[in-house]
């Protein structure tokens, strides 16, 4: 890390030596913006659903800037690597880059005293997408409701197994939230990823899993699972058989977001300049048909309002942190 | 099975021929290059594919995928700078061979078992793809912690003379696969700090570190060293291997190309256990066992066919259920939602034509790299006539680029680094380098699968003996412990009586 | 130092690393430190077993290949300069820099010859890696 932030503070200084010598002012660097590539930075592999997004979106986004846009992956440490390259970023606008709800805000406080990166130094753009989570058991399960499942936890607790994909993750806590709502304790078992956790759903290995709704929707679709409940508000029309939580009398909330971030300290110019790009490509009908065919719901939150998003999220998540932790220090 | 001539006639277009030569080249390029792997093949591909139609997208990356890992053994053979652990088996009899002036032989032997456990398992892809899949889901949690643990009893079986410093080895990789994050609880376990760490101790670094790195050393540090450094400077052997030699391994190919498949068909398990398995069961079944690791060519056909093998069956679980075998086809995955393509059961109905495309386009590059590589092994072997101390500088630079481009990371690049000098170290005091990195991969296959076993099972050990795959699997490993010891008693019972 | 000297100390060195992370692991929460406990275990049989074997002193004057130190530390500063110069002065100034030292010193090439290929291979790296793969190599002074 220091010898990457000595080098960012190389690059910095370079920068600020052009800006003077040139005589260039913030205003004129952002009247002509942008006048060359834009990185976008992923937190996570390529080819995995958050690189997917972003790569189409840049796709588009291309199109509007006038500008190649780059996805550079930055992997590492559930993404908080990818977030400290973001937030330690030159503020110009031409380093932008994905950010996941919940786990952007919670690292700072679950990873207090290792996190390298704050929530100030990052000023979220805007929401794309919110995936909801989606409670499935396989289609020959004999579970066909919540009530099904918590009667069968409560006669037996050993019965049931349910994967999450990582303590801490959003899968984790929605389930959580369902056992502290129906008053059970749950066995869970932690999968790495999608792949083996649906490999063991499927193979009858565990009694239900708990991801999101892009990573289920096609093995429910193809009937292969069953899904029980989705944690949103309203049933996601990809899905449109499976009833909410809320409906079966378990009201719980949960979903991953992806969204897009700047370094704090980009010029206001810039930022509105990235906010309108990433309106005009949000309201593409063609972005949006890609999107639909992945299964991501769109869910459009944009500025000042994704920043209070973020915040407030943080703010509830920190609340029950302090309340209960759920990561053993 | 009427969709495969319409997908033929997409395979045999120009601009479909131009896209399979160029990512069959491409692969090879990326696979021979020391600090390359088919994973980042396939991933820095993705980008490129973009602007491509499905058909011809899925055929480079299919290509690049292919020959990434056929191209591995060239380096494997020739440098002992093994790209990817797919070919660290390889390395065992290959570089002796190489060292010994007869690349070529090595070289054209793993070329030809690329091409026959690729294409073996290509037909095992297009024959009987869906019900193979149920493979897939028979192995529970119990199942891959006994795979796991019989991997590794194997590759410390056969990586060395010295079976105990071949277990220091293991357990040293083992005790690194603890390092990182817990996703059970949460907690990071020997961090200290370094949020580079928390997902492990990085994979390739090591390898590359631990292999090409510590070659490096090897090649440079000696006053006049080299690849055949003290053999004069004649490759002696010659350019392709005898029709005799491929007789004799044609056993060992049709065996290792099925323990590959199958191999493949599981997610998450990892090529090196394939090409490790095959790599014992073909020295278990040869009548000159002890030829093995001292450059024996059976060595280099078993484990080349069956980490070419193991290409096809991680696309049956991908295609089939949406269920990625390994890294590269989860990478592979992306490439398809990229192109509206959602793996599963539709993708042989309503994408039924493009998907067999993808298919029969492995089939043919398959044909293209061992083609290619039949006619380019007399001049690759002219590698190891340069002298070390030119060479080494251009594989080090190539492992710390490659290190880098890996995720952009200069702690992975002193990493690699620093295990390179370590590498270097464990060979001159004879410790054997694959069961460390082999068990860096296996550790937390074992571990997690070890853990949901139990938390399955409730804390209950007899959970791995009740059902029937994994008691199968644990007679295996009793097996695999037992047949050295019986060997070696009936070597000195029958010395007795004679 | 004798091969068994050697493993001695080895065996000494990594028992030591392995009974830390036996310790350490019985201190973790849950059922996280399970598996450190094991696989620390079994590290620790494994250089108990190698230590006592060089006690039986199976060959106790085997000593292995002689290493030429100055060609060693010559090489490994090389390379520490390699990776020094990297993330300050950018990927394109070490590379050619590393190549040309090493190709002279180590390789004992003609400054022409080593100096024809340092150019030739950093330029290779520059069009597979930042042109085709536009990886991001540390740029360093030649930032654009």
């Amino acid at each position: 890390m220091k010898t990457q932030s000595r080098l960012a503070r190389k690059v910095v200084l370079g920068a600020m030596a052009t800006i003077l010598t040139g005589g260039l002012s913030t205003a004129t660097l952002a009247a002509d913006y942008p006048n060359k590539p834009i990185q976008m930075i992923v937190a996570f592999g390529a080819g995995g659903s958050t690189d997917t997004m972003a790569r189409i979106f840049a796709k588009y986004a291309e199109e509007e800037l006038g500008q190649r846009v780059v996805v550079v992956n930055r992997p590492g440490a559930g993404g908080e690597l990818g977030w400290v390259h973001l937030a330690n970023a030159d503020p110009d606008g031409y380093t932008i880059g994905l950010i996941n709800s919940p786990a952007v805000e919670v690292y700072p406080f679950t990873r207090e005293d290792t996190v390298g990166y704050s929530l100030d130094e990052i000023r979220p753009l805007a929401n794309v997408i919110t995936d909801p989570g989606v409670l499935a058991v396989v289609a020959d399960s004999p579970y066909q409701s919540l009530d099904d499942l918590v009667a069968a936890v409560k006669d037996d607790p050993e019965s049931v197994i349910i994967s999450h994909e990582g303590v801490g993750g959003d899968d984790h806590l929605a389930a959580l939230n369902f056992a502290e709502e129906a008053d059970i304790g749950l066995s869970f078992v932690s999968y790495n990823g999608n792949a083996e956790a649906t490999a063991a759903l499927l193979g009858g290995h565990i009694t239900a899993f708990e991801g999101n709704m892009s990573e289920a929707a096609a093995q429910i679709q193809e009937g292969k699972a069953r899904g029980l409940a989705v944690w949103a508000d309203e049933r996601v029309e990809a899905i449109a058989d499976v009833p909410t939580g809320k409906e079966q009398g378990y009201d719980v909330q949960s979903a991953a977001s992806r969204g897009f971030a700047v370094p704090a300290d980009v010029p206001q110019e810039v930022y509105d300049t990235l906010l309108a790009v990433t309106r005009d490509v949000v309201d593409n009908p063609e972005f949006r048909a890609e999107m639909e065919q992945l299964n991501m719901p769109v869910n459009p939150i944009y500025g000042e309002e994704y920043v209070e998003f973020i915040h407030d999220s943080h703010d509830r998540l920190k609340a029950l942190w302090e309340k209960d932790p759920w990561v053993e220090q | 099975m009427d969709v495969l001539l319409p997908a033929l006639g997409n395979v045999l277009t120009p601009m479909a021929l131009l896209t399979l030569f160029l990512g069959t080249l491409a692969g090879m390029t990326i696979g021979s290059l020391p600090g390359l792997s088919s994973t980042m093949g396939v991933a820095l591909c993705i980008p490129i594919t973009f602007n491509m139609p499905p058909d011809l997208a899925l055929m480079l990356l299919g290509a690049v995928y292919v020959s990434s890992v056929y191209g591995g053994s060239v380096t494997a053979i020739l440098l002992r700078t093994p790209g990817t652990d797919a070919s660290i088996a390889t390395a065992l009899d290959g570089y002796p061979l190489a060292a010994a002036g007869r690349g070529g032989e090595a070289l054209g032997m793993a070329t030809l078992a690329s091409l026959f456990g690729g294409l073996f398992s290509v037909v095992v892809l297009i024959a009987i793809a869906p019900p193979l899949s149920t493979v897939a889901l028979a192995f529970g949690p119990q199942e891959y912690t006994v795979l796991a643990i019989f991997g590794l009893v194997t590759i410390v079986g056969v990586a060395s003379d010295r079976p105990l410093k071949g277990v220091l080895s293991a357990a040293v990789g083992l005790v690194l696969a603890c390092v990182g994050l817990d996703t059970f609880t949460g907690m990071q376990r020997f961090t200290f700090g370094h949020s580079e760490l928390f997902e492990g101790v990085p994979l390739l670094p090591v390898l590359i570190g631990l292999f090409s790195v510590s070659q490096a050393f090897n090649l440079c540090v000696p006053e006049g060293g080299g690849v055949l450094a003290g053999k004069g400077q004649q490759l002696k052997g010659r350019r392709l291997p005898l029709w005799h030699d491929i007789r004799r391994s044609l056993r060992t190919l049709l065996r290792s190309s099925v323990i590959g498949s199958v191999v493949g068909i599981l997610p998450g398990a990892g090529t090196s256990i394939a090409s490790f398995i095959s790599y014992s069961e073909a020295r278990r079944h040869s009548p000159t066992p002890e030829r093995f690791g001292k450059g024996e060519l059976e060595g280099v056909a078993a484990s080349e066919s069956a980490n070419n093998a193991v290409t096809g069956g991680t696309l049956i679980p991908t295609l089939t259920l949406g269920i990625p075998g390994n890294a590269v086809t989860a990478v592979f995955v992306g490439g398809l939602t990229i192109h509206g393509m959602i793996p599963g059961p539709s993708l042989f109905t309503q994408h039924a034509e493009t998907t067999y495309t993808l298919i029969l386009s492995l089939f043919l590059a398959n044909i293209l790299f061992a083609v290619l590589g039949l006619w380019l092994c007399r001049y690759l072997v002219v590698v190891t006539k340069v002298p070390g101390a030119v060479l080494g500088p251009m594989i080090l630079v190539f492992s710390v680029i490659g290190t880098y481009a890996l995720r952009n990371e200069v702690f992975d690049v002193w990493l690699a680094v620093a295990f390179g000098v370590v590498g270097f170290f464990m060979e001159r005091w004879r410790y054997p380098a694959a069961p460390l990195v082999i068990a860096l991969i296996l550790g937390p296959i074992l571990e997690v699968n070890f853990r949901r076993s139990m938390q399955i099972s409730h804390w209950d050990l007899t959970t791995f003996f009740t059902r029937p795959l994994s008691l199968t699997l644990c007679l295996l490993v009793v097996l695999a412990l037992a047949y050295p010891l019986w060997n070696q008693w009936r070597r000195r019972h029958s010395s007795v009586q004679h | 130092m004798t091969l068994d000297t050697i493993d001695r100390c080895v065996a000494v060195l990594v028992g030591a690393l392995c009974a830390a992370a036996v310790v350490t692991g019985l201190g973790m929460p849950g059922d996280a430190g399970v598996f450190p406990v094991i696989t620390g275990t079994l590290g620790l049989l494994a250089s108990a077993g190698i230590a006592l074997g060089t006690l039986r002193g199976r060959a106790p004057d085997d000593l292995p290949p002689s290493l030429p130190w100055p060609r060693f530390l010559l090489w490994c500063l090389c390379v520490l300069g390699l990776l020094g110069l990297m993330v300050t002065a950018g990927a394109f100034v070490a590379l050619p820099l590393f190549l040309l030292a090493s190709l002279r010193w180590l390789g004992h090439l003609r400054w022409p010859a080593a100096l024809a290929i340092a150019v030739v291979f950093s330029a290779v790296i520059y069009v597979v890696f930042v042109y085709l793969l536009s990886v991001p190599l540390p740029a360093g002074w030649l930032v654009a």
